[in-house]
């Protein structure tokens, strides 16, 4: 029966915990300042990919584990998760991956490929952006570790058959793009539910929660291999904030000084010739004419 | 070093970040655009686009394979970049440019760093900068792998500059193969114009101060209605309350980038042309025939919007009326 699954599947959520934007945020010889008190959570998109997982799991009768690769200080954002009802967590982390941290998002996937792999997961979902560097790549290099299809922006995932998934992602200009894709996949939420809010009950058990740890040897990988993905993507410093960055006009010096002031005051935009038409009958009639040039009407 | 731009087409030629991208790969110091990639069908005109930017070579395909896939053309890519070996190959952060390039890295292992805001190279290692924190922080990220890296750059923050006198070099080359995809692509839907995010608009009826009133402002959603567009305004309208705060255009409002605007009522001021410089055809209907949003019109009509609307609304729907079949 297509919408519930004979055998319970299993959804692994990877999450992640970060300094929150809203917090203070300060940078000190290129790195996070560790005198002021930084205030973390899990990312947005993570919790909407958490929220379809559970929502999911109300529905189809599936088991949700939450998986996170961080030090113990990032354990918070697990317990954070159980307690939003998530039915499991599991940390990976290692002593030897320390000099890697923050970990780049290929190292990432590639540790969170090794334990997916293990434990099988039939569906993946994870946030399409970090709250930290938003790269939007973790699902990407996961599903590719995983040799699995990949979709990313997903705002809406429906069932087709046992082994199949309709998917909804956001295009451009609003649109929206449908796929079919088979199962084992990896979704990537663009989107989606707010998060549901945690009891208090739910918030004492997660903390008393017992949350498993693995390393490089129990995931078979290794330092030499991860130090190589490393390679890839290394971040230098950080720097402070500056106002964001916007397209600014610097006219262009191939015009005359009048020219160039006239752009200046017309705040960059071009100057068109237009063709003025007079009257308002002969006006709507230009417009329609255009409109129909257009395809609109 | 030799940096690669890979061009993005769209309805009405280049797309206007890849602009952006050629200009920027163009002001990298130490380095040269070597290549402009086009990956579109029907490239004649883009071509010709291009090549006010000045890049050494122009790649191109021969023909266009009926639904390149997107696997293929980061085969097709990817084969390129490992023929050639530049040193960075750069594309708009769009859909397009993203999934090309992340499909292309992670196929050719080759280090990508997307949605930069910029790219310098600094004592031979390029350097990307990315917004991290909730855009709070600039973060400067490099790679110590020795192969070409790829890198998305954020639309809409480099001005557009051509550099004239130069020559590109223009190679056509075989067509990405056909490749089969896990994934299905089924349908896609356009988005509702009521509804949509106005920056995502691509067509849109705008009114001002010269709508007169609430009810007058009606004649807006009316045509919008009859055309499929979304309703925007300037910052008088949004005064007066016939708009809420989200479909006011301008600084203080969206920036919107819709193929078709037809401005009602609006002065054209420069807080408010400011958030429309983007858009493709700006028809624009006011009765003073100094206004300055005549000069950034396509089209201008000089004339009453309470004549003009109506006049055009009954003219739409009687098209309508007579494209019925008969019976109907
Ligand atoms: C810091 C700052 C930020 C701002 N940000 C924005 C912003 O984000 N967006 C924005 O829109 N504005 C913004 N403004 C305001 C902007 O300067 C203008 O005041 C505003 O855009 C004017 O709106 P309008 O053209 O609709 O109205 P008006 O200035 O009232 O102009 C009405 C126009 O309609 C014409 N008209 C009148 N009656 C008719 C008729 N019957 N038929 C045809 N035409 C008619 C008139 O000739 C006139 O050109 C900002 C201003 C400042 C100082």
């Amino acid at each position: 029966m297509p919408g519930r699954w004979e055998h319970k599947m299993e959804i692994a959520v990877p999450i992640s915990y970060w300094p929150h934007r809203a917090g203070p945020l300060a940078v000190e010889g290129g790195q996070l300042s560790t005198k002021e008190e930084t205030v973390y959570d899990v990312g947005s998109f993570d919790l909407f990919a958490l929220e379809e997982a559970l929502a999911r799991r109300d529905r189809w009768g599936a088991k949700v584990t939450v998986v996170l690769v961080g030090p113990g200080a990032h354990e918070e954002g697990l317990r954070a998760s159980l307690s939003l009802g998530a039915d499991d967590a599991v940390r990976l982390w290692d002593e030897g991956l320390e000099s890697f941290f923050p970990t780049p998002s290929i190292v990432t996937a590639r540790i969170l490929a090794a334990w997916i792999e293990k434990r099988g997961f039939q569906l993946v979902l994870c946030g399409d952006k970090s709250s930290a560097s938003a790269s939007g790549l973790v699902g990407n290099y996961l599903a590719h570790f995983l040799a699995r299809p990949v979709l990313s922006r997903v705002v809406q995932i429906e069932t087709l058959a046992e082994t199949n998934l309709k998917v909804t992602c956001r295009g451009e200009k609003g649109s929206r793009q449908m796929y079919e894709s088979p199962l084992p996949a990896v979704l990537s939420m663009g989107r989606g539910t707010e998060p549901r809010y945690p009891s208090l009950p739910a918030r004492l058990a997660a903390q008393q929660a017992e949350i498993p740890v693995f390393g490089l040897a129990e995931l078979q990988l290794d330092r030499s291999d991860i130090q190589a993905l490393a390679s890839y993507s290394h971040t230098l410093r950080l720097a402070g904030s500056r106002p964001k960055p916007k397209k600014i006009f610097t006219p262009d010096s191939s015009l005359s000084a009048a020219d160039r002031m006239k752009m200046i005051l017309a705040g960059g935009v071009k100057r068109k010739k237009s063709n003025l038409a007079e009257g308002s009958q002969g006006g709507a009639a230009g417009v329609y004419e255009l409109l129909k040039k257009e395809g609109l009407v | 070093m030799h940096i690669w731009v890979v061009v993005e087409g769209d309805d009405h030629g280049m797309r206007e970040g890849s602009c952006e991208i050629l200009t920027a790969a163009g002001n990298v110091q130490g380095g040269v655009l070597a290549a402009a990639i086009v990956l579109a069908p029907n490239t004649e005109d883009l071509v010709k686009e291009v090549t006010e930017f000045g890049p050494q070579s122009i790649y191109l395909t021969e023909e266009w394979p009926e639904s390149a896939s997107g696997e293929s053309l980061a085969e097709f890519l990817g084969e390129l970049i490992e023929r050639e070996q530049p040193g960075l190959v750069l594309a708009a952060e769009t859909l397009f440019g993203r999934g090309l390039l992340t499909k292309t890295a992670l196929r050719y292992q080759m280090p990508f760093f997307p949605d930069c805001i910029s790219v310098s190279l600094e004592q031979d290692s390029l350097l990307f900068e990315r917004l991290w924190y909730g855009e709070r922080l600039s973060a400067f990220l490099t790679s110590a792998q020795e192969r070409p890296v790829l890198a998305t750059w954020r639309e809409g923050l480099v001005n557009v500059k051509k550099r004239s006198g130069l020559n590109s070099h223009v190679q056509k080359l075989r067509p990405p193969s056909q490749r089969s995809n896990l994934i299905r692509f089924l349908e896609e839907i356009k988005a509702d114009p009521r509804t949509v995010d106005l920056s995502e608009a691509e067509v849109i009826v705008a009114g001002g101060g010269g709508m007169g009133s609430a009810a007058g402002f009606q004649r807006i959603y009316e045509l919008a209605e009859l055309i499929g567009a979304a309703v925007g305004g300037s910052r008088v309208a949004r005064d007066n309350g016939w708009i809420p705060l989200t479909r006011q255009i301008g600084q203080t409002g969206k920036i919107v980038a819709p193929s078709v605007i037809i401005s009602c009522g609006i002065s054209g001021a420069t807080q408010h042309a400011f958030g429309m410089r983007d858009a493709k055809k700006i028809i624009a209907i006011n009765k003073d025939k100094n206004a300055p949003i005549f000069k950034i019109a396509d089209a201008g009509i000089v004339g009453d919007v309470h004549e003009v609307l109506p006049e055009l609304i009954k003219r739409i729907r009687e098209g309508k009326e007579n494209a019925r079949p008969m019976g109907a």
